[in-house]
Parts: C-alpha cells; sequence; structure tokens
C-alpha cells in the first residue's frame, strides 16, 4: 500500500521494545495498547502484529492488493473512497481502493491493522518507530507521501476467509463502547500514590485530586505536559536517577506535572507524585491537547480489579471470535 | 544485606537498599548481577536506578504480595559479583578542540590548563554506575574532584554520537545525536551502541573504564575504518 498523504503522525508500532531498558534502550509501543489487541484480533491476526498508529488527523492510503483491514480506537471519520468505514468491523480492500480520514469525531488515536501485519525489519525485537533515536519502524521516521509499506501473512491466514465474510454480517460481534478507550476520556483518571508521594504536602496532594488539569499543546507519544495550580515539593530535593515507566506522573520544579508516555526515557530524575493504574492508560492515550484532566487516588486492590476486569471483558469478545473462526 | 520493597504502582516494585550497601563497592555489582540473571516467571524487566532497582512484573500474574514474595525469594539468591569478574576497557578518546567545545570552559572554571583538565581526566579510572537517560549511556564515576562542572545552563540542541561529557562528578558517553547539557570535552570513535549487538550496549553496570587520549588524526581514522 502508498501513502498518498502522510496526516499529522502515522508511525508503524507494536508492543514496543520489551526487555532491553536496563540498557537504556526506550520501550515505545503503541499508546493505547487495548484497541492495538483488539485491532489484531479482530483479524485473526496473532496478538501482537506491527499495526499503523494514526494521530488526529488521519492519512490517506491508497491500497495496490487485496486484503482485509480493521480500525480501532479513537474515531477519525474513516472513509473507504466515498463510503463511511464502521470502526471495529473488519472490511476488505482492493487494489486502488483508498482509505482517507475527516474531522477527529472522538478519541485521539486510531489504529489500522492489516491481514498479516505490517512488516519492516525488527529492531532488538520490536516494529515500533522510535522517533527520537530514529530506530525500528519505517526508516525510524513518520510516514511520509510516496511511502510503499509491505504487509504481511501468518499461518492460517488462507482459512478465515468465512471469518472475513462473516465480518460483514449482521451478526458480527459488536465491540462494547467499554472496550474503546475514546470513549471514556471524560471520567477521573485513577492513580496510585508514586515513590515520592510522601515529599508532596498534603495541601500539594490535597490539588493534585481536587483540581482539574490541562493537557498542553507540546503533549507528544513522550508525555503529556499539564497545566494546573502548581504542586510544591515540601522541600526542594535533589532525586538520583531512578526507573520511570508509562504512566509515571513527575513534576519538575515549576510545579507543573508531566505524564510520562509511551516513548519516555527509561530512568528519570524529577520526583514521582503518581502513577496511573494500568487499567487507564488506554483512556489516557486517547486523550487529546486541550482536553481536561482529574485524577483519582485508588488502592491497590481497585486497581488490579479494574485490570482484571478489562481483561475479562476481552476474554469474552476473544472467546466470540474464535468461536466464530471455526 | 537490608532490602526494602514498595510497590510502585500496580505492575512494578521498587528495591531500595540499606545506606551502607550503597556505599559499599559491591551496589553496582550486585545491580549488574540481577541485571544478568535471569528473573522469575511473571517479571519482565529490572531496571537499575543510581541507588535502587526497579522489577516490572505482570500485574494479571500476580498482586503486589506475591510479587514481593517471589522477588524476595529470587533477590536473595541473587549473588554478588566477585572481584575477578570486573571487566577494564579502554576507551580512546580525542581532546581536540574541535571535538570538544566545553573544554575551555571547564578549564578557566576550575584555573586549569586545557591540559592540565586533559591530563587528570584520563589519569583517573572510571566506573560505570549506570546505563540510562539513552540507549547505552553509561553514567561513569571517578572523576577527579577538581573537574566537577554544573551541567551547561542552556543545553545544546546537537550533540555528536561518541562525544564525552562531565556533569557534576559524572562522566557520561552520548551513545546516539540527542540534546544536552553535558559539557563536553572529548569525543571517542567507539560505538557505544549497536543494535546488532547483543547485549547492544558495549559497557555494561561495574565495568571499569580508562581512556586513551589519541590525536585527531588518529581519530579520524578510526572513524574511517568505522565506516
Amino acid at each position: 500500500m502508498k501513502i498518498i498523504k502522510p496526516g499529522l503522525l502515522t508511525t508503524i508500532q507494536d508492543a514496543g521494545r520489551n526487555g532491553w531498558q536496563r540498557y537504556g534502550v526506550v520501550v515505545g509501543g503503541v499508546m493505547d495498547s487495548l484497541s492495538f489487541r483488539i485491532a489484531n484480533r479482530l483479524l485473526g491476526n496473532p496478538e501482537g502484529l506491527a499495526v499503523l498508529e494514526i494521530t488526529l488527523q488521519g492519512p490517506t492510503i491508497q491500497f495496490e492488493e487485496f486484503t482485509y483491514c480493521v480500525l480501532t480506537g479513537a474515531d477519525l471519520s474513516p472513509r473507504l473512497n466515498c463510503q463511511t468505514i464502521t470502526l471495529y468491523r473488519p472490511f476488505p480492500v482492493h487494489p486502488g481502493d483508498e482509505l482517507s480520514f475527516n474531522y477527529p469525531n472522538i478519541g485521539c488515536r486510531t489504529y489500522l491493522a492489516v491481514s498479516g501485519g505490517f512488516v519492516v525489519t525488527e529492531v532488538l525485537g520490536s516494529r515500533s518507530t522510535y522517533l527520537r533515536s530514529a530506530m525500528g519502524g519505517y526508516k525510524g521516521r513518520k510516514l511520509q507521501e510516496g511511502d510503499r509499506l509491505q504487509t504481511g501473512t501468518h499461518e492460517g491466514m488462507d482459512q478465515l476467509c468465512n471469518f472475513f465474510q462473516f465480518s460483514q454480517t449482521k451478526r458480527y460481534p459488536l465491540v462494547s463502547q467499554t472496550l474503546n478507550p475514546s470513549y471514556q476520556t471524560y471520567r477521573s483518571i485513577r492513580f496510585l500514590p508514586g515513590p515520592e508521594w510522601h515529599l508532596f504536602n498534603h495541601d500539594a496532594q490535597k490539588q493534585w485530586q481536587e483540581q482539574s488539569f490541562l493537557v498542553m499543546p507540546q503533549s507528544d507519544r513522550m508525555g503529556y505536559r499539564l497545566q494546573g495550580p502548581p504542586i510544591q515539593l515540601t522541600k526542594a530535593e535533589e532525586m538520583l536517577s531512578s526507573a520511570v515507566t508509562m504512566g509515571t506522573v513527575q513534576v519538575p520544579s515549576d510545579g507543573q506535572p508531566i505524564i510520562l508516555m509511551a516513548d519516555r526515557q527509561t530512568t528519570g530524575g524529577y520526583p514521582r507524585l503518581a502513577q496511573i493504574i494500568t487499567a487507564d492508560l488506554p483512556v489516557l492515550a486517547q486523550v487529546r491537547p486541550g482536553d481536561k484532566l482529574r485524577f483519582q487516588l485508588c488502592s491497590l486492590e481497585e486497581a488490579r480489579s479494574a485490570l482484571m476486569e478489562q481483561e475479562r471483558q476481552l476474554a469474552n469478545l476473544f472467546w466470540a471470535l474464535e468461536w466464530y473462526k471455526k | 544485606m537490608e532490602v526494602k520493597i514498595e510497590a510502585y504502582g500496580d505492575s512494578a516494585l521498587l528495591v531500595k537498599f540499606s545506606s551502607d550497601f550503597l556505599h559499599s563497592q559491591n551496589r553496582v555489582r550486585f545491580f549488574r548481577r540481577c541485571i544478568e540473571r535471569s528473573l522469575p516467571t511473571g517479571f519482565l524487566e529490572c531496571v537499575p536506578g543510581m541507588t535502587d532497582l526497579t522489577f516490572y512484573y505482570q500485574p494479571l500474574q500476580y498482586s503486589f504480595f506475591s510479587a514481593r514474595k517471589e522477588l524476595l525469594r529470587w533477590l536473595a539468591e541473587t549473588p554478588v559479583i566477585t572481584e575477578e569478574d570486573v571487566r577494564f576497557i579502554e576507551i580512546p578518546i580525542c581532546y581536540h578542540s574541535s571535538l570538544a567545545p566545553d573544554l575551555d570552559f571547564v578549564a578557566a572554571s576550575h584555573h586549569l590548563s586545557t591540559d592540565q583538565v586533559i591530563a587528570l581526566h584520563s589519569s583517573s579510572v572510571y566506573e560505570v554506575q549506570m546505563i540510562g537517560f539513552a540507549p547505552g549511556f553509561p553514567y561513569l564515576s571517578g572523576l577527579p574532584g577538581q573537574l566537577a562542572t554544573p551541567r551547561r545552563a542552556t543545553p545544546r540542541l546537537r550533540i555528536s554520537p561518541g562525544s564525552v561529557g562531565i556533569a557534576g562528578t559524572m562522566t557520561g558517553i552520548y551513545t546516539y545525536e540527542t540534546p544536552g547539557g553535558w559539557q563536553i570535552i572529548g569525543r571517542t570513535p567507539w560505538v557505544l551502541f549497536d543494535t546488532q549487538r547483543n547485549p547492544p550496549s558495549l559497557l555494561q553496570l561495574g565495568d571499569r573504564v580508562q581512556w586513551r587520549p589519541i590525536s585527531l588524526d588518529e581519530f579520524m581514522s578510526y572513524m574511517e575504518m568505522m565506516k
């Protein structure tokens, strides 16, 4: 397939470079792991094949071969030729078909999966694009006009014909809105106290939980810069570098928190106020610059049961898909 | 060895050590052993910080308490690397002014000549304390006290890979072209991070590093060789 117009930021991503953080290698990978996993499963792909992560303003893509595709996550008004595409429902594409996007309706990032996944050389076990080091993905960069992408094959793809035909019918399982993080961005994001939570005084902790914070325009795949009432440390403390991860909330000396996202560095030196719970990270990935966020303290038990509930809903969906594939 | 294990979100554990241990030579060698050993099942990564270790685990497999229990068991059977296993690595460095934009500043701020700075910097034996900030970026301790210099007030927008810098009491080596605030006093022609190697990082925690000063001509021929 060929890129006619690249859109704002379109990159190849997968689950990221896991296992190399001890050597300082950034994990990267998709921002919204939930929509990513669902996209591959809806096509009968193995989980983890590379997809396109499309941000706010979508690209125009021309297909050169027959294949099946699916879109999950944000609704950026996708159209195939002139026809509206339904998210979470695989659709066939023929040579010459053009996929394009209109206005960003809801959410921030949409995922385009193709049968067999996108194929680029793996770097340290991942096809993810890490822009800052120009590592992985398509030439280490975001897609540009004229780029041609290869798609792969996987075992069992031939047997999926009936499944794809079935996916065009009304009986195809609909994915519940609770599994699309784009529809959840209004609610507050749950967090656990970060390693340096105790360095912030009661007022600062209270402000973090009671005020709303604006997601600044400088926010990107590395981190979201927030603007709100300054959150001050009880006393300035020199921090030694320590590990940070996706969802870590750091507070630099200006008191404006930063939530680290997919392309965060492996370690950081700012006090870590909070850690967003794993189950709420996909919602955060669908937040747009200009949105307002609120944060809610929860317990380890709540964090784990939220994740288990999400996984249970996923398992139900995957089970239904497997059943129909037979 | 006393350890304290805290929850770090719902899928990581932060391991803190007693200050005696942190000030001993064993710290860095123990951390090295931890990142080289295979982790307990359901554990994904071990990331060393300057004084702590973070372990990421699969939250569907473990609760905080079961993960902590498993990790305590694993830590107890992790030995410290013995002194004999420590590697010595000699790295070529060129201090020529064209590759060392901050050498004059560092010399001036300590009332030293640039030759004195070079002599001091290359005479010490360094130890890799941490790898982080960027892929393969080593933090080296052992900088002679007279050379400790704060970071630049305004970071440079582009630093060439191989550039050797000073920040506070640490020396570091840039592995990728990135922005950065370290005071650049020289450059090595060696490639410190290569995704085709395993491990991709040339330097490992606990490695001892010595600098071998080379001329600009030698630097250029090294660079030619690497092409």
